[in-house]
């Protein structure tokens, strides 16, 4: 894969990364991860991902900083042993 | 020994019906309104006017695209519910003198209902459809229903307690027929299954903001343009949208409405999918690990990330209570106050001890696996327990039908 595009994805990883928020953090890991592997098997769709993943990494940098000044406390799925 | 004690940590939230959280990228869009871009929307003299009233117009274009319609069939509102008011009572303030009579669901959500309590003792007459067993209404009953004065018909299209979908195409196709007019409240079913308005043929259409990912106090209703549907506002004021909703309207709101909208419409194919997978989990894993339950609803027609279920011999307030590390509804919010059973589940023909223990899980966008799988987990040690608690089921595991059990002496 073209080494901009894996840049692009490696820093939507890192960013997603930031969030505090079990769901939004996985949601956006899991997201990215799909749309670049469908990129990988289909680079037809190269402008469309890479214009999308521009903006949303800008939206993602400012997202965490605001979402996790209001963070409370971790999902209990996040705890290593869960009391059941 | 010392006991561990844990760090507190908040529930895992499978409630999306109730509402779903507010998406970052719908947060990132509202925040230039609620800071720096602070213009009323309808000051037509200078920049900060126009700046947020482009934004209001791109959010209702943005809404319109995701239903299929004209931004100039959308109307903000406050909500889901101010539109069902807002439809019900316009249609009956307008056309109400000559066409007094209204068709509507037994399972519709609680403000149509009240709505249309309301409006019989103005004098309306109100049917209420009976549904089956699964759900859905009988499009034959409907048919029937029909009279030369009815005004319109409201059915819900996809339930907020049990994820029915009715078939509102077909209702549609026999309303028009008769020149009845068709209102829907879609909040459920906007972002959530492919909603498109040209081909459903609808009259009005109820939307609410909070429901697909969007800020709350907001909605829409959808009021056709061609042929034109005349309603009475039921708001009066300085005649802001068209006349039939006066009021300011509050841009962070709108902008973060009409952002969700876009994500969902991007989004869709890829929610759905995601939401099928985990329906798949959550159904097979309750069908394997827990016995002697009983889904609630069409299993057909329904929207997957809705799932309503009855565990038998188990007391309902209890299970919450023993899984309230995982976020689930009993019934519909609006109805959980009071400790009557639900009645949508009511209307189901549900028998009472098993609507009793109905529990309505919700499956997201941001919903994972792992949250699945501690959900079931959860569910199955608390419902084996309290069944190891209960004399009926020990009644049961020997053979003895409870029904045919005679509870109170002969005197």
């Amino acid at each position: 894969m073209d080494k901009s595009i894996l840049k692009l994805y490696k820093q939507v990883l890192r960013a997603g990364n930031q969030f505090k928020d079990y769901n939004f953090r996985e949601y956006v890991i899991r997201r990215a991860k799909q749309d670049f592997r469908e990129l990988k098997n289909n680079p037809d769709l190269n402008n469309k991902v890479i214009q999308k993943y521009t903006t949303e990494l800008e939206v993602i940098k400012r997202q965490t900083i605001v979402q996790n000044l209001y963070y409370q406390t971790n999902n209990i799925i996040e705890q290593k042993q869960c009391n059941i | 020994m010392r006991k561990t004690i844990f760090r507190f940590s908040r529930a895992t939230y499978l409630d999306f019906q109730a509402t779903t959280p507010t998406d970052y990228r719908v947060l990132d869009a509202m925040l230039p309104y609620l800071t720096n871009q602070y213009g009323n929307p309808h000051s037509k003299t200078h920049s900060f006017g126009w700046e947020t009233e482009k934004a209001v117009e791109k959010a209702r274009s943005q809404i319109a695209s995701l239903i299929n319609t004209q931004p100039q069939s959308i109307i903000f509102t406050s909500g889901a519910t101010e539109s069902n008011n807002a439809a019900l009572k316009g249609l009956y303030g307008f056309y109400g003198k000559q066409k007094n009579h209204i068709i509507t669901t037994q399972t519709e959500h609680k403000c149509v209902l009240d709505t249309c309590r309301y409006l019989e003792d103005k004098g309306v007459e109100v049917t209420y459809l009976p549904v089956d067993s699964n759900g859905l209404i009988s499009l034959q009953q409907l048919q029937e229903s029909i009279k030369s004065n009815t005004l319109c018909v409201s059915v819900m299209l996809v339930n907020n307690e049990i994820g029915v979908i009715q078939n509102l195409k077909e209702i549609s196709r026999i309303c028009h027929q008769r020149g009845v007019y068709v209102h829907s409240d879609m909040a459920q079913a906007i972002a959530k299954i492919p909603v498109d308005i040209q081909d459903l043929d609808i009259d009005l259409g109820s939307i609410s903001a909070h429901k697909l990912y969007g800020p709350k106090g907001i909605g829409a209703l959808y009021v056709r343009r061609k042929p034109r549907v005349r309603l009475q506002q039921i708001i009066h004021g300085g005649g802001q949208e068209r006349g039939l909703r006066s009021g300011t309207l509050a841009p962070h709101l709108c902008v973060g409405f009409g952002k969700a909208a876009e994500i969902a419409q991007a989004e869709l194919p890829y929610d759905i999918q995601h939401v099928d997978k985990l329906y798949k989990r959550l159904l097979n894993g309750i069908k394997e690990q827990i016995p002697q339950i009983q889904i609630n609803g069409s299993l057909e027609h329904r929207y997957k990330g809705n799932l309503n279920v009855s565990f038998a011999f188990v007391e309902g307030e209890s299970l919450i209570m023993a899984i309230k590390q995982v976020a689930v509804s009993s019934g519909s919010a609006c109805t959980s106050a009071s400790l009557e059973p639900s009645y949508v589940l009511r209307a189901l023909g549900v028998q009472e001890d098993m609507a009793h223990t109905s529990l309505r899980i919700g499956i997201g966008r941001f919903t994972t696996e792992k949250e699945i799988d501690f959900l079931l987990d959860q569910l199955s040690t608390a419902v084996r327990k309290l069944r190891e608690m209960s004399p009926l089921w020990e009644m049961h595991q020997e053979g003895i039908d409870i029904n045919k059990i005679e509870w109170t002496q002969p005197h």
